[in-house]
């Protein structure tokens, strides 16, 4: 990627935090990033194409988390530690009222942001439910899909702010409960126990 | 409200669920009744008002019944998951996913009064099972109640949500099962946990 464009959709990011979508236009928003108007043109048509580039950047960004790790051979709950620890370093923010601002102004935009991305991760579990279950870690009487599906509702439940209000409840600790409930729901004896050694020095942080 | 009325409304929650909402028209369930439009007309206003009228009585006997504490004397906290599980899946046997997207579209006042009440059923039907099963000592003691609650409770709307059966349709009563174990599991200690399992082997 253009190292120009890529420090665009970086700051994008950033600046999704502090600023409402609605309120701002394509000057204000090259203004914010710190570069010519015309410079932004040149990457982005409009603003509606600078959400759906700042977007599959957010996507793009999650999936080289498996590119970067090789997690051929290794265990299935080490990827587990693996992956939730890279996603609470990048994905540490979340910002409900930008996720109600795309759902409503950007419905197309946001669903296919959505699905693609539960797609995504549907797959990544069944593979991982699958390894473990190879590797003995986890039960063998599982059914793969309805697994991973109830995966996937508990991440949708977990980001809505309607059952739990972000003010009350921390986004970090309702992750490590529901990836600690997967492993919980679906492990062996032998599986379970590895999982509460690595959690122990997973928090000590080595 | 009358046994004769409560039948008509039990009978004709069965046929909409067989049929489906829509399709389903007021001289239909006369007909398969064997009651006059007029025997009908005297206990509701119009087919709104008798889905409304059946689902309330649906909160009445089967939520409150499976929460109602009574039912369950000298059972413990993993017991009364198991009978309550029993209940529901043969409840769902032949639930179809598509009668609650009818609710949803076409009768979405109904459809949320309805969830407001189950909702708010089962949250204190599971809180308390959640209490009961941590001082019988079969539930750990650091569990979140809140969270695990507010989880269990949005089990209601996850098994029926039309989008949780994208690619291969599952049926409900089966999801419902892959549910509920997560639940226990989630929960249980190692005490709690082999009693599930020698429970499961059982059944």
């Amino acid at each position: 990627m253009d190292e120009t464009l890529h420090q665009i959709l970086v700051k994008t990011r950033e600046l999704s935090f502090k600023h409402r979508i609605r309120g701002l236009t394509i000057e204000k928003i090259a203004d914010l990033l710190g570069v010519e108007k015309q410079v932004l043109q040149k990457y982005v048509k409009n603003k509606g194409d600078l959400i759906v580039q700042a977007l599959e950047f957010e996507r793009n960004s999650f999936k080289t988390i498996f590119d970067k790790n090789d997690f051929e051979g290794v265990n299935a709950i080490d990827i587990l530690f693996t992956v939730s620890k890279e996603l609470s370093i990048r994905f540490k923010d979340i910002n409900p009222s930008l996720t109600a601002e795309l759902r409503r102004y950007y419905p197309a935009v946001y669903k296919k942001h959505i699905t693609d991305k539960y797609n995504f991760i549907f797959n990544k579990i069944s593979i991982n439910i699958e390894k473990g279950t190879q590797q003995k870690m986890y039960r063998s009487d599982l059914s793969v899909e309805l697994i991973a599906r109830l995966y996937i509702a508990r991440l949708m439940d977990i980001h809505d702010p309607q059952l739990f209000p972000t003010e009350k409840f921390s986004f970090d600790l309702l992750f490590h409960y529901t990836i600690e409930n997967f492993v919980r729901n679906i492990a062996t004896e032998d599986g379970w126990a590895y999982y509460e050694i690595k959690k122990k020095s997973f928090n000590k942080g080595e | 409200m009358e046994e004769k009325f409560k039948n008509i409304l039990r009978e004709s929650s069965r046929l909409f669920l067989k049929y489906g909402l829509r399709n389903l028209s007021m001289d239909d369930v006369c007909r398969e009744l064997g009651i006059s439009k007029k025997t009908l007309y005297q206990y509701v206003e119009n087919k709104a008002d008798l889905i409304d009228k059946f689902m309330q009585l649906h909160i009445e006997e089967d939520m409150l019944c499976i929460y109602n504490p009574e039912l369950f004397t000298d059972k413990n906290a993993i017991d009364i998951l198991l009978g309550i599980s029993k209940i529901v899946s043969d409840q769902l046997k032949d639930f179809k996913p598509s009668v609650t997207f009818e609710l949803q579209k076409y009768y979405a006042d109904i459809y949320k009064r309805f969830m407001d009440a189950k909702r708010a059923q089962v949250y204190e039907g599971i809180s308390r099972n959640l209490h009961k099963g941590i001082e019988e000592g079969l539930y750990r003691e650091d569990i979140d109640i809140e969270v695990i609650a507010r989880l269990y409770i949005q089990n209601l709307e996850d098994v029926h949500t039309i989008e949780f059966y994208s690619g291969e349709e599952k049926p409900v009563d089966k999801v419902f099962k892959v549910m509920f174990e997560s639940h226990i599991r989630s929960i249980a200690n190692a005490k709690g946990l082999a009693y599930f399992e020698a429970k499961k082997a059982e059944m």
